[in-house]
């Protein structure tokens, strides 16, 4: 994961434990929502994983097309 | 016909993990609906967050689940199942801590209910890309 995208977590951590520090989250519900932080960055990744597969799966299909056309 | 054999050639050179990466399920407008309705429920509900009812807890609930299911078993879908199980997960949590405690507190409410608009956000851009 790159530098800022680390930031970017501690960034929204540190604004949950802010919530928490000012009572308008319990510990339980803090837990739960910084889980909450890591499992988008996960399907952050994922969804970029697929969308690099789909972009890769094009190139693939035009390379062949190429081929076919200078075969 | 050569210059054929030789792009399929480097193709397979890589191994499975090339067909792995080929190999996506194409683009399926029932799932695809699913996270739309999970999100757009969301946006709607976001608001409601100081005085959330049951009634949208369970709706919420019931699109979750349905999302989840319909994607379970689509063949060649393995790179959405994660996403869509990760976003049911953050729905399930929702319900439960509503139930244990008959309300939820609105900060907790605005904040879940981001993450859950934000993954949902992110499933339905990577699930409209896939080839028709």
């Amino acid at each position: 994961m790159e530098k800022d995208q680390f930031q970017l977590i501690a960034l929204q951590v540190n604004q949950l434990q802010k919530e928490l520090d000012e009572g308008n989250i319990n510990e339980d519900e803090y837990r739960e929502l910084v889980q909450a932080v890591g499992a988008l960055k996960a399907i952050e990744s994922d969804t970029s994983n697929l969308e690099d597969n789909l972009q890769y799966r094009q190139m693939i299909i035009n390379a062949v097309a190429v081929a076919k056309l200078l075969a | 016909m050569k210059t054929l054999l030789i792009a399929l050639s480097l193709l397979f050179l890589s191994g499975c993990a090339v067909i792995d990466r080929f190999n996506i399920a194409p683009f399926d407008s029932n799932e695809y609906a699913l996270v739309n309705s999970l999100r757009s429920t969301s946006i709607q509900v976001k608001p409601n967050c100081s005085n959330i009812s049951r009634e949208e807890v369970n709706q919420l609930y019931i699109i979750a689940l349905n999302m989840k299911n319909y994607s379970q078993y689509l063949p060649r879908n393995d790179q959405t199942i994660k996403p869509v199980n990760a976003t049911y997960q953050m729905v399930s949590e929702l319900k439960t801590r509503y139930n244990k405690e008959n309300k939820l507190n609105k900060t907790y409410c605005e904040l879940k209910m981001q993450s859950i608009i934000d993954a949902t956000e992110l499933t339905q851009r990577a699930i409209g890309k896939r080839p028709r």
